[in-house]
């Protein structure tokens, strides 16, 4: 009796409608690649949001390149995690050499010292001095590239003052001493802007143009791809 | 006895649980698929049909798994792939081969994460966005999803081999009647 109601089921509607919903099935699918191609050739002219405010009111300019650039590029970063060490110098420094340099890309430093890694806050406050001396790149380059020298002792002003020429790294070490409550002040800025943006590691890009402000995928970019995206945004 | 034989009759039908359970299963997968393209094309509080392959192509290529030729690929068509898979699923077209293909989808994800997690990359799984990070709990997530694929593939397959049988049966009677 079971076999006969089974039987009667297949033998009824079930058999009628497999062919059209398979037809339709493959249908969908030509339709849905076919969508997927024309979708990625064609540029999406929607949803423009405002992009927010790069300044964040700090006095201490932690860019490179020029402001009026048609790409920003803000990046939290932490000195001494090592995910941020790999990605200024496999990607950082060539977006250096081929966006910054020619006025393409504007570079942004964000402070998002992690607690995990006890000589960030440190090396955020000797980055901060430099930067107010005019010299945030040169900064930041010594102390990714001896990162693996400072973070295990915390000798951080040992080790980079090599990279300074002696005059000059004092007048950082003074400018610490003396506005350190400013410093505090502006890494707190950034890292309260990473909490409003849902910072929840490093380093996290983040690419403004054309008035809109994308996050990149967190812990770092390849080059490769973000030279892409780049060229992307400069054609549109 | 007329009441006797069609409570034979009744009880003696299939039962219709098999049938709910894996339609429940495969809309749920489906949905899941579903909702793991929408992520991939719509984030940032915005549509991204024409610059998403960037985004999620950075996902992809954090596993430092795939060459930069098979990373862009995969950045262009996986998503669509899960909005055609989803679709598949929920309509129960082709399921047992939609299954297998979803479960090794399912397989080669929770590889890759498995990969990315025991050499301590710290990147963002991709699997419904860019904001989540790789993780004991997703990979329990996709764990978990990969069970229900097999669930489904498995219960896709046991279905049809009854229907298989039973059109056996009836084909035999078909003949004896006939002859």
């Amino acid at each position: 009796m079971g076999l006969e109601y089974a039987v009667q089921k297949i033998q009824g509607e079930h058999r009628v409608k497999t062919l059209p919903v398979r037809r339709i099935g493959i249908l969908f699918f030509i339709c849905v690649m076919a969508a997927a191609l024309a979708a990625s050739a064609h540029p999406n002219p929607q949803a423009s949001k405002d992009a927010p405010g790069l300044a964040a009111g700090g006095a201490i300019r932690k860019g490179i390149g020029s402001p009026n650039a048609p790409i920003t590029m803000e990046v939290f970063g932490d000195f001494q995690c090592p995910a941020c060490r790999g990605f200024f110098e496999g990607t950082v420094k060539q977006v250096i050499d081929d966006y910054v340099i020619p006025g393409k890309v504007y570079l942004v430093h964000r402070d998002f010292p992690l607690e995990i890694h006890p000589y960030a806050m440190q090396a955020a406050r000797l980055a901060n001095a430099a930067a107010a001396s005019g010299q945030f790149e040169a900064i930041e380059r010594a102390l990714y590239d001896h990162q693996e020298q400072w973070s295990i002792k915390g000798n951080i002003e040992e080790v980079i003052a090599g990279s300074f020429p002696p005059a000059q790294f004092k007048k950082f070490q003074a400018y610490e001493s003396q506005h350190l409550a400013e410093i505090n002040a502006s890494i707190d800025r950034d890292k309260n802007l990473g909490n409003q943006r849902s910072v929840n590691q490093t380093p996290t890009v983040f690419v403004t143009s054309h008035g809109k402000t994308e996050a990149l995928p967190g812990g770092g970019v390849d080059y490769k791809l973000l030279k892409q995206y780049f060229d992307y945004l400069l054609r549109q | 006895m007329a009441t006797t034989a069609i409570s034979a009759e009744t009880s003696a039908r299939p039962a219709a649980w098999p049938r709910v359970l894996l339609l429940i299963g495969r809309v749920a997968l489906g949905l899941v698929f579903v909702v793991a393209a929408y992520t991939k094309l719509h984030f940032n509080g915005a549509w991204h049909f024409s610059d998403y392959y960037f985004f999620f192509g950075m996902a992809i290529n954090s596993y430092n798994l795939l060459p930069f030729w098979a990373v862009e690929l995969m950045g262009r068509i996986l998503p669509w792939f899960e909005v055609a898979l989803g679709f598949f699923l929920i309509s129960g077209v082709a399921l047992r081969w939609v299954g297998i293909v979803a479960s090794l989808l399912l397989l080669a994800f929770i590889g890759g994460m498995v990969h990315a997690y025991i050499l301590g990359l710290e990147i963002v799984c991709g699997c419904f966005g860019n904001s989540e990070k790789l993780g004991p709990l997703t990979l329990l997530r996709d764990g978990s999803l990969l069970v229900l694929a097999l669930a489904v593939t498995i219960g896709a397959f046991l279905v049809k081999k009854r229907e298989k049988r039973v059109r056996a049966v009836l084909s035999a009677r078909e003949e004896t009647v006939s002859s």
